[in-house]
């Protein structure tokens, strides 16, 4: 009888789990809750295509990656990442290193680097957006 | 399984990085002179008038500069402003313990009422956003705020039994200048703590501009608007039980022995809610149904029963639901919330449930004056049947974030650019898995805007690797 009841409940409290589909239960483990980018770039429900781009980040004009002024502008960003973050980035994009040591010198698990490196490139990347097309939509 | 387990995973510079902050809280909760703070009244010749106007003043107070200060921990910083918090608790006490008449203790909670104003907020906007630099989510971010909840309501129990006996054993008067040590010593530990600095990551905004995306924030987006409705009515709930909850106790003649125990009870549910949030998962919609309909059956209890233990255990078991469900509403509301405007948005939610508290204790007194204490309960019942749809609501609305309801059909097709962006980094390192990987791709292909983002991540990346920067190691840091 008690045994039964464990089950039932189990089962219950398995099927709430249960996401309405297999694809949102894949990708709730693979996005975070706190986006990545501003909500407000994207359309919310009541507009035509929703979570899609409100406008599309405008192109950039061909660069040289070297030219002084990409770096100035990547070294003052990486500068105002928290400390982690820059850490994570050096690490990974500057110096090239695998994600699974990085993962283990810092102490993160794999999905947490993931994340973080994520959010620092996004971050560089408006960064960078801002400064290579002035007054367009990062 | 696999999410669990990364759960469960604190990053070792995490759990360090928060040690100053616990440090800090906890010492903060030292006010010694809390418990005695009624008596000192009298003795330097408060009347019951007198006590009305403190309270009026202090209530003006609080309310005001809430939303400023948010403001202004998001603009200038969010430790300071919590020192400045703490002086302000060391000015008030000093005060407070100098006083020898009612106009001087008057301004002395008015102080007490910036302290209050300056720490509303400002310490869940920190941890959130320590969580979200330490960990790349917020998925830690109810366990650590329910452990810092712990640390501070020990505190406020320690110190409600210390300050007790110290009154008892000196004077009353002393216990205000015990507490300043305290203060000064948390004072030290917020200095030595390492605030966030994602809030001042984004470009500096105008002063007016910053006020108006803060009240923008919290009006306009309809997610957060709903889930601060919901935070501001647990918070006037958990305000009506701890300001009311004695009267069931004085209407069934309660011996005034057991007011103590009866007290340090419903303190303590701060802290065992911030434990048990640390346990639940909160993701789980069966656990949040649960909440959800206990917290009114816990005031329904009050209106129908006469026994004194089992008020008692309503009323605990209200207030332990409540610390829970607001942890839970604050975690949802930073998801919603800009780091720039957090420490703002979240001040917000104190002062709507300030001024929802206003009209609704001045209904519950007219209400139980005239038609009992018991029958007042179904004012409480009704709010927390309020808080469990608003709650019901939000874990019902959030989860299918990936797919909006109306288009069921549509969605498991296609990853949304939204999504796309979430997942940059996995696809780069080729970890996604094959069937996302495809989408990923499928929606790649066919959207301007996405490979347009894609192309530009890769240029970033590429011109990093280009850059000539060293890893600085972290100054305390000895990595192995």
């Amino acid at each position: 009888m008690t045994g039964w009841l464990a089950r039932a409940v189990a089962n219950t409290a398995l099927r709430g789990e249960e996401p309405r589909n297999r694809f949102a239960r894949w990708t709730a483990r693979w996005l975070s809750p706190t986006p990545t980018l501003p909500e407000s770039r994207f359309q919310d429900a009541g507009e035509p295509f929703p979570r899609h781009w409100r406008r599309f980040p405008d192109p950039w004009p061909t660069i040289d990656p070297g030219r002084a002024e990409v770096q100035d502008t990547l070294a003052t960003g990486i500068e105002e990442l928290p400390t982690t973050w820059r850490e994570v980035v050096i690490a990974r994009d500057v110096l090239d290193r695998d994600a699974a040591e990085v993962s283990e010198r810092i102490g993160l698990t794999p999905r947490q680097q993931r994340a973080i490196l994520n959010r620092a490139r996004a971050m560089l990347r408006e960064r960078l957006a801002r400064r290579l097309v002035p007054n367009g939509d990062p | 399984m696999s999410a669990a387990l990364a759960v469960a995973a604190a990053p070792r510079t995490l759990t360090r990085r928060l040690v100053p902050l616990q440090v800090a809280v906890g010492l903060q909760g030292i006010i010694l002179w809390v418990p005695v703070e009624k008596l000192f009244m009298t003795q330097i010749g408060f009347t019951p008038r007198s006590v009305a106007i403190m309270a009026a003043a202090y209530a003006a107070v609080v309310p005001l500069l809430e939303v400023p200060s948010g403001i202004l921990a998001d603009r200038w910083s969010r430790n300071r402003i919590m020192v400045c918090a703490s002086i302000a608790l060391l000015a008030s006490s000093l005060l407070g313990g100098l006083s020898t008449n009612v106009p001087t203790y008057i301004g002395s909670a008015m102080i007490l009422g910036v302290y209050f104003a300056l720490n509303s907020g400002t310490i869940d906007s920190i941890v959130y956003d320590v969580v979200l630099e330490e960990t790349g989510s917020s998925e830690q971010y109810e366990t650590w705020i329910g452990r810092i909840r712990m640390v501070e309501s020990g505190a406020f129990v320690a110190s409600a039994l210390a300050g007790g006996l110290l009154a008892g054993w000196s004077s009353v008067r002393l216990t205000y200048f015990a507490t300043l040590p305290f203060v000064a010593i948390a004072i030290a530990a917020f200095l030595r703590f390492d605030e966030p600095r994602l809030h001042r990551a984004a470009e500096p905004v105008a002063l007016r501009r910053h006020i108006a995306l803060t009240y923008r924030t919290m009006i306009r987006a309809p997610g957060v608007r709903q889930v601060m409705l919901l935070a501001a009515f647990v918070g006037l709930l958990s305000q009506a039980v701890f300001e009311f909850g004695p009267l069931w106790l004085v209407a069934l003649a309660a011996p005034a022995a057991l007011f103590g125990p009866y007290w340090a009870g419903l303190v303590s549910t701060l802290g065992i809610g911030g434990y048990l949030t640390s346990k639940l998962n909160l993701e789980r919609r069966v656990t949040v149904t649960l909440l959800a309909f206990a917290a009114p059956a816990a005031a329904f209890a009050l209106t129908q029963t006469r026994s004194l233990a089992a008020v008692i255990a309503a009323q605990t078991a209200l207030a332990l639901l409540l610390v829970i469900i607001s942890i839970r509403a604050g975690k949802l509301l930073h998801d919603g919330v800009p780091s720039n405007v957090r420490a703002g948005v979240s001040s917000g939610v104190g002062t709507l449930s300030w001024l929802l508290f206003l009209p609704f204790s001045l209904v519950f007194g007219w209400f139980a004056r005239n038609h009992g204490v018991r029958q007042a309960g179904w004012l409480l019942t009704a709010a927390a049947l309020l808080i469990g749809l608003l709650l019901l609501a939000s874990a019902f609305r959030r989860r299918p974030k990936t797919l909006p309801a109306s288009d069921l059909a549509a969605a498991p097709d296609e990853v949304a650019c939204q999504e796309l962006v979430e997942l940059v980094t996995g696809y780069l390192d080729g970890v996604l898995p094959p069937d996302l990987k495809d989408k990923f791709q499928q929606h790649l292909n066919g959207c301007g805007g996405c490979s347009e983002y894609v192309r530009q991540i890769g240029l970033t990346i590429r011109a990093l690797q280009q850059a000539n920067l060293q890893l600085t190691p972290r100054p305390q840091a000895s990595a192995q």
